[in-house]
């Protein structure tokens, strides 16, 4: 026989009552005080699966239920009932070498999830779904740029437009929605090129008069288009969202000022993401223009210049950038040109 | 007459007492993380109820601790619901842009719903005593308060907020009971709008950021453009350590703000509670909030995420540490009498507090 000491709480009021909880090798069970002695059969009684030190809980048919604080005899009685598979998730979670275990284990999981998983998801949905959704993202980022950033070029018409001629000659056939060109006079920028939503894609004036070849502005064009082939933009909102969901859910609740502590190591893994995307482009503008026999010298030169431009930036570290360092940028562009033009894609 | 009246006025302090320890949450927390992981979140569901009983589980008030009874796969049925609504959703307005307003409207409507319903099921499913807590079905209550009054907000250029949290506050805590017995809220909007004032007034800096670093932080988002690189004047890039000195120190006050209003309006909410002639006192600080929220932070973030149980169980501690209950009876009465019930509307009402000042 197993006696264990329990509140009882008849289920009708809030009252506890404090008796002895008796089980029989009969498989009759006894709940015993001075002025009670109720009887019950083994298989009429549940209880609830354990977390933690919790109290136990046996149900009765009645309604009633009955508490038992941590007791020697406690599991002898809780494996004389149906057990729940949350019972083996609790062994688990109780044993020091099973914790190590599943600490390691979840560490290299949710490392596989956030490298592999969730840009494979991503990358698959955003090719799902037609670039046309950009539309109206893209109409807003461009009007921001406008409004805030920019005035319009101050090319010659003439240069412009060539620009445009060729580059949509050489990168626009076959395509859903057609790329758009703008150059604009970007003070506050400087030297630079942006891929916004739905294929637009905007040449600062002070990236022109940099390049000292028509090429360079050719990769430069081509890496941006690298972006919107990609899908990055759709698959860099996907990504990040995921990933922000899954490690707030992961250390807190949404809305408490807890998710402040998921806010860094979302902001390092979306900086990783970005990163990825930007070796991505590289990696396509490098393809492109290896297939037409235009050396990605071109598309390290001025890239080296920008970065000479602006000094001051490198004060960033490296896990918190949102592109590559430069050296690696122009070391890998420049290790496809040994390769076969049609070694690789 | 008079011995029973005597009786009533003495007031015994019954204090709310958390049992829980980091050591024994850390395994209960990572076997959920991997098993969410591994399942792509169809786990959540039995990670939320035993995280859940846990902490209900740990809470005791006068030697008896809380339950709760929610079932794994109602709560999936209600994820499963939820995802298949996001894909209707999403394709309806990929298609039919428009569509868009119409599920607005829709979703606007089913709040009042969706809110009551999730207060049904969250206080069923609450036990102290082998006795569940209950929410009654006040729809039209809920309409008013989660569609009616948030269109002032514009009208009364916000000036209707704390009015509004009152009004949400007393509509949670009117409609809630234990087993048959009501509880009732005392509070006036007096205090809602003298506490909202002190937040937004005095740091006025803070509102400043506060508004100018969501909005940065907007136009940064929306100007989302893979630029060629990243420079120093490139505002997509990490326009470096400006920015983040301005988010840590608008961080810094958001926290403060929130850690002030969490406190005061916590208090005053649990201090107008009472149930059969019993009531509750809560003394959080606001500093104390700060500096758990703060040092927590810092302590998630340096140990990678890992010591979130014990972030959660140090919070859980305080609150606990906070709040009892005054019983006006004594306790042998108490008992017997089911005046017992009084306190488990605590837990469950704490959270859903903490969500509305969250967001």
């Amino acid at each position: 026989m197993i006696s264990l000491p329990a509140y009882r709480y008849d289920g009708k009021t809030s009252a506890r009552q404090e008796v002895s909880l008796n089980f029989f090798d009969s498989g009759e069970v006894q709940i015993k005080s001075l002025d009670l002695d109720l009887r019950y059969q083994l298989d009429d009684i549940s209880s609830t699966p354990k977390v933690g030190k919790i109290r136990a809980q046996f149900k009765f048919p009645d309604g009633s239920m009955c508490e038992v604080n941590d007791h020697p005899e406690l599991d002898a009685a809780l494996a004389l009932l149906p057990q729940s598979f949350q019972n083996k998730v609790h062994t688990i979670e109780n044993r020091l070498i099973a914790i190590v275990g599943v600490l390691v284990l979840a560490i290299v999981v949710l490392y596989g999830v956030i490298q592999y998983g969730i840009p494979m998801g991503a990358k698959y949905v955003a090719h799902a779904i037609p670039i046309e959704i950009e539309k109206n993202m893209g109409k807003d980022a461009l009007q921001i740029f406008d409004k805030f950033m920019c005035k319009p070029s101050q090319l010659p018409l003439k240069r412009q437009q060539q620009l445009a001629v060729k580059f949509i000659d050489e990168l626009d056939s076959g395509r859903d929605l057609p790329l758009q060109i703008h150059f604009r006079f970007c003070e506050k920028i400087g030297p630079n090129a942006f891929a916004l939503p739905s294929g637009i894609i905007v040449m600062t004036d002070a990236m022109v008069k940099l390049a000292k070849h028509d090429n360079e502005l050719l990769g430069v064009f081509a890496h941006e288009v690298g972006h919107v082939e990609g899908r990055h933009i759709m698959r860099h909102i996907l990504q990040d969202s995921v990933t922000a969901l899954l490690l707030v859910l992961l250390t807190g609740d949404v809305g408490s000022a807890s998710s402040l502590a998921a806010a860094l190591p979302t902001l390092l893994v979306q900086a990783k993401f970005s990163r990825d995307f930007e070796t991505e482009s590289d990696d396509y503008a490098a393809n492109f223009l290896r297939k037409r026999d235009i050396s990605t010298h071109h598309l390290a030169d001025i890239l080296k210049r920008m970065s000479e431009l602006d000094k001051s930036g490198g004060s960033i570290p490296g896990f918190l950038s949102t592109h590559p360092l430069t050296e690696d940028r122009i070391l890998r562009l420049k290790s496809f040109n040994s390769l076969n033009k049609n070694g690789s894609n | 007459m008079d011995e029973p009246m005597q009786a009533q006025t003495q007031t015994q302090t019954l204090p709310f007492n958390f049992t829980g320890k980091a050591t024994e949450y850390f395994g209960i927390w990572i076997v959920n993380v991997l098993l969410i992981v591994i399942t792509l979140g169809l786990y959540m569901p039995w990670a939320k109820v035993r995280t859940r009983r846990y902490f209900y589980g740990n809470t005791l008030l006068d030697d008896s601790p809380f339950d709760f009874t929610g079932s794994p796969i109602a709560i999936l049925k209600g994820y499963l619901l939820a995802i298949v609504f996001f894909a209707i959703y999403y394709a309806a307005i990929n298609v039919y842009p428009l569509s868009q307003f119409i599920f607005l409207i829709l979703f606007l409507l089913c709040m009042p719903w969706i809110v009551v319903r999730s207060m049904i099921f969250r206080a069923h499913n609450s036990v102290f005593r082998n006795i569940r807590f209950g929410f009654k079905k006040d729809y039209m209550g809920a309409a008013k308060i989660f569609i009616g009054l948030p269109l002032l907000m514009l009208p009364t250029i916000g000036l209707i907020v704390p009015y509004l949290i009152y009004r949400q506050k007393r509509f949670f805590v009117d409609n809630s009971s234990f087993g048959t017995t009501p509880f009732s809220f005392h509070a006036t909007a007096g205090p809602f709008y003298k506490y909202y004032a002190i937040v937004f007034l005095i740091p006025f800096i803070g509102v400043i950021a506060a508004i100018a670093i969501p909005a940065y932080h907007g136009y940064v988002t929306t100007a989302q453009s893979s630029s060629f690189i990243n420079s120093v004047d490139d505002p997509t890039g990490v326009s470096g350590i400006i920015e983040n000195v301005t988010i840590l120190g608008s961080m810094l006050i958001y926290l403060l703000m929130f850690s002030y209003l969490n406190a005061r309006i916590n208090n005053l909410v649990w201090n107008n509670i009472e149930i059969d002639n019993n009531n509750f006192s809560s003394s959080l600080r606001a500093r104390d909030l700060f500096w758990l929220y703060l040092s927590n932070s810092f302590v998630i973030i340096l140990s990678f995420g890992l010591m979130v149980p014990w972030a959660k169980i140090r919070m859980a501690r305080y609150r606990a540490s906070k709040l009892s209950l005054l019983a006006v009876t004594d306790l042998d009465g108490f008992v017997k009498n089911e005046q017992e019930q009084v306190n488990a509307i605590g837990e469950e009402v704490g959270e859903i507090f903490d969500v509305d000042i969250g967001l």
